[in-house]
């Protein structure tokens, strides 16, 4: 069928959404309950934050729309971002399809400007590769083209615009593409978690992501989420676990877990032999590219996943502040508070940032730019998390039911098992 | 306040404070005469002088003033009695002056003086302003060199940025001490304005803020057309024109005349029949003349000068915001505080240029005033927008 055909079958161009034969399978947010493991054994991926694309099947095609626009999101709360994104969202939903199967991919573009559709990673014929000019045309702004090829090879794949790039991808415009294993059984996992990482620079007081930063951008995101906006991880004790990170910022990205140890299984490229794979804790994903961790959740605890560059588990933060640490502010306080009736002046930075998060609390009387997010944020049950950014949870439980994927709020740490303050008269005698 | 009690025999006897402050070079006037005036002076200096109050001062005891007074035998006293029995705010040309005659000038001699004591008074409460915005400047300016000199002190910060910080400290001092001379100078200006004692540090109620812009303002017809009509210098120059007019000139013998017109060439013209030269209406044209052009630069100046004020308040809520946007991003750590207090600088530095256009504004429609004969086409609205 080609494309004049299915337009006539559906009428106009504006009602070109797709009937949903198979049920959208919407990624169960936080607090609902996800579908346990389809026909085929797999265990559908859970994006943070995000769902997976809706699709019908079409004389045995499966057949996908996506529509380029720009839209509103929340990137946590106290901020909105205005992206550019797909069928509402940034990033674009999931594509999740199965080893073999034929796709037909419907790409409707209500930008102000051109885009295309790159399927990074996924080997097809050369002129569905989707780079504008060199691969096909442009796609003009309200133009709808389609993308039909065969997914040979099971794996994790991305999908972001090849035209007017550098500004399309800063905007948001990305999305992941899941391919499970054919056969029943294989490389089946538990749960299977899957980001994107996304950095923006949108100034404070502004939504619009800056199209011409390169390299300083302030806000470091899973899925165009930050801490603690972003959702949480669940895992049942001995579960097999992946999670699939896959990199569209302009900078690498160490991506480190706590409470276990893992293996890299896969890349965007495909999957890593067993005997190509060692643990680790800590993998960099570099620009450009995916990396599939695994491990058995076998530690219950709440445990940190983030990335280890620390000013990307942070929010926006200014560059070249005077250094205060250390230093007796009080004289210069008293006469700047006098500049300052009526408001609230407080001096900062002396004997660390950590007091930012208190700061930001104080809201009423010390506000932020509007539309912005505080430098470190988040409680957790012992206090402030001090985090941001690029910064979430996975939260192992014994008695977490198979499919469950509610929060099962703070973990209650077995009695012993928590550090203690030591008394100062103890602490005298300490060897050193 | 400030002030040198030095004990002269003629007041010890009264040993009222405000006696302590007499002019202590000059002699007491005669009593009868403008005694009551001077003894008041000091006082006037205890309170914070409104703009009524001095020009109510200025009408009685100003320099250029007194000698008139003399003359027509006015005693200062009597007239600063008088003045008493005037309720509200005193209006010169209504309550004061009344009708013009012909060949008054103590009327336009009134009317320059309280132009320069108003004056006086709007550079003094603009220097007030000027000195606390300086000094406010100098706070964050010293604030900043505190935080860099604790800075350096905890190994932060290295010595070009420490002097940096000192330098810009001592810019701040500098231009206090600018400002606070300015504001001795202005206090100087209306002492002798308002005939008070040289060391007494005066000062106003504060410098009004810009009411609406008159419309008239920028109608030069209706203000020549007002000034002909209100202004006494205009009225005796318009008599005498229609006096010389009223010559009936006698014709003057046919001749020859030459002008020097060309290089090489002599143009002849027969000028008779011609009036005679008509000097009188000659002069008449000329002095009205000047006087329209003093309306039109006084017009322009008052203008011009009301615009400044208006661009410089526009500006006023612009530089508070940008304060306290700077302030926002210093509670978010996206701005250091060197940063904030650049900005309030630049705030202060703000408000000093809107004060002083503030007080120019002020200040041209003063002249102007005296220009349109000491009456304003109608009441200024206070309160509007500038
Ligand atoms: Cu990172």
């Amino acid at each position: 069928m080609n494309r004049r055909t299915f337009l006539g079958s559906t009428g106009a161009l504006a009602s070109l959404a797709l009937p949903l034969t198979h049920a959208a399978k919407a990624a169960p947010p936080a607090g609902t309950t996800a579908t346990p493991r389809s026909r085929t054994g797999h265990t559908p991926v859970t994006t943070l934050n995000g769902r997976a694309l809706g699709y019908r099947m079409n004389d045995g095609v499966k057949e996908f729309h996506l529509i380029a626009e720009e839209i509103e999101q929340e990137v946590a709360p106290g901020m909105v971002a205005r992206f550019w994104g797909y069928n509402g969202g940034s990033p674009g939903p999931t594509l999740e399809a199965i080893e073999g199967d034929r796709v037909r991919i419907y790409v409707t573009n209500r930008l102000p400007e051109h885009t295309t559709i790159h399927w990074h990673g996924i080997l097809l014929p050369a002129g569905m590769d989707g780079v504008g000019g060199l691969s096909q045309p442009q796609i003009r702004a309200g133009e709808t083209y389609v993308y039909e090829f065969t997914l040979t090879k099971s794996g994790t794949f991305m999908y972001h615009p090849h035209a007017d790039e550098m500004l399309q991808l800063a905007q948001g415009m990305m999305g992941l593409i899941i391919v499970h294993p054919k056969r029943p059984g294989e490389r089946a996992v538990d749960r299977d978690y899957a980001l994107m990482l996304a950095s923006y620079k949108i100034d404070p007081g502004t939504r619009r992501p800056d199209p011409s930063e390169m390299t300083d951008f302030n806000l470091w995101t899973f899925n165009s989420r930050t801490f603690p906006a972003i959702q949480t991880m669940v895992a049942r004790t001995g579960e097999r676990v992946r999670i699939r990170v896959a990199n569209l910022t302009m900078t690498n990205h160490p991506i480190h877990l706590h409470g276990v140890d893992f293996r890299v299984t896969g890349t965007d490229g495909g999957w890593i032999p067993e005997a190509g794979q060692w643990p680790e804790v800590t993998t960099d994903v570099a620009v450009g590219q995916i990396r599939v961790i695994e491990f058995i959740a076998n530690a219950p605890g709440d445990w940190a996943f983030h990335c280890h560059k620390s000013h990307h588990t942070m929010g926006p933060m200014g560059h070249g502040l005077p250094n205060l640490l250390g230093v007796d502010q009080q004289r210069a306080t008293a006469r700047i508070q006098q500049l300052f009736p009526g408001e609230h002046y407080m001096a900062m930075g002396s004997e660390g940032m950590a007091e930012m998060q208190d700061m930001a609390a104080m809201g009423d009387m010390m506000p932020l730019p509007p539309n912005t997010l505080p430098m470190m944020t988040g409680e957790g049950p012992f206090g402030a998390i001090e985090m941001g950014g690029m910064f979430t949870t996975l939260k192992v439980r014994n008695d977490l039911a198979p499919g469950d994927y509610r929060d099962p709020g703070w973990y209650a740490h077995p009695p012993g098992t928590v550090a203690t303050r030591v008394d100062a008269r103890r602490a005298d005698g300490l060897p050193r | 306040m400030h002030t040198q009690c030095r004990m002269r025999p003629l007041v010890a006897a009264s040993a009222a404070c405000i006696a302590l402050v007499a002019p202590l070079h000059a002699a007491p006037s005669p009593a009868g005469f403008a005694r009551e005036v001077e003894i008041s002076g000091p006082d006037l200096a205890n309170n914070p002088l409104s703009l009524d109050r001095a020009v109510r001062r200025a009408l009685v005891t100003h320099p250029a003033l007194q000698p008139r007074y003399l003359e027509r035998g006015i005693a200062p006293d009597a007239l600063a009695q008088a003045l008493t029995k005037v309720p509200g705010t005193l209006d010169i040309a209504r309550d004061v002056l009344g009708p013009s005659t012909p060949g008054d000038t103590l009327r336009s001699a009134v009317l320059a003086a309280i132009a320069e004591a108003q004056s006086a008074w709007y550079t003094l409460a603009a220097a007030q302003a000027g000195r606390d915005a300086a000094e406010q400047a100098r706070q964050a300016a010293l604030a900043h060199a505190e935080l860099a000199e604790a800075q350096a002190h905890a190994g932060n910060l290295a010595e070009p940025e420490l002097l940096a910080a000192r330098l810009a400290a001592l810019q701040a001092e500098t231009e206090l001490a600018h400002a606070a001379s300015a504001l001795r100078a202005a206090q100087r200006t209306l002492n002798s304005q308002l005939g008070l004692p040289v060391t007494i540090e005066a000062g106003t109620t504060g410098l009004p803020p810009l009411p609406s812009r008159p419309v008239w303002l920028d109608d030069t017809t209706a203000l020549l057309d007002f000034a002909r009509r209100h202004a006494s210098a205009f009225k005796q120059a318009l008599r005498a024109e229609a006096t010389a007019e009223a010559v009936q000139a006698p014709h003057i013998t046919a001749r020859t005349i030459t002008l020097p017109l060309g290089h090489n060439t002599t143009l002849l013209a027969d000028d008779g029949d011609r009036t005679r030269w008509p000097a009188a209406q000659l002069a008449a044209h000329t002095g009205l003349r000047e006087l329209e052009d003093a309306v039109l630069a006084a017009q322009q100046q008052a203008a011009f000068a009301w615009r400044q004020a208006e661009l410089a308040a526009a500006r006023q809520p612009l530089q508070a915001a940008a304060t306290r946007a700077a302030l926002q991003r210093y509670n978010g750590m996206l701005a250091g505080v060197d940063t904030l207090l650049e900005r309030k600088r630049e705030q202060l530095a703000g408000r000093q240029d809107e004060v002083a256009a503030r007080r120019d504004a002020w200040i041209a429609l003063a002249y102007l005033q005296v220009q349109l004969g000491g009456t304003l086409p109608a009441p200024l609205v206070t309160g509007g927008q500038p």
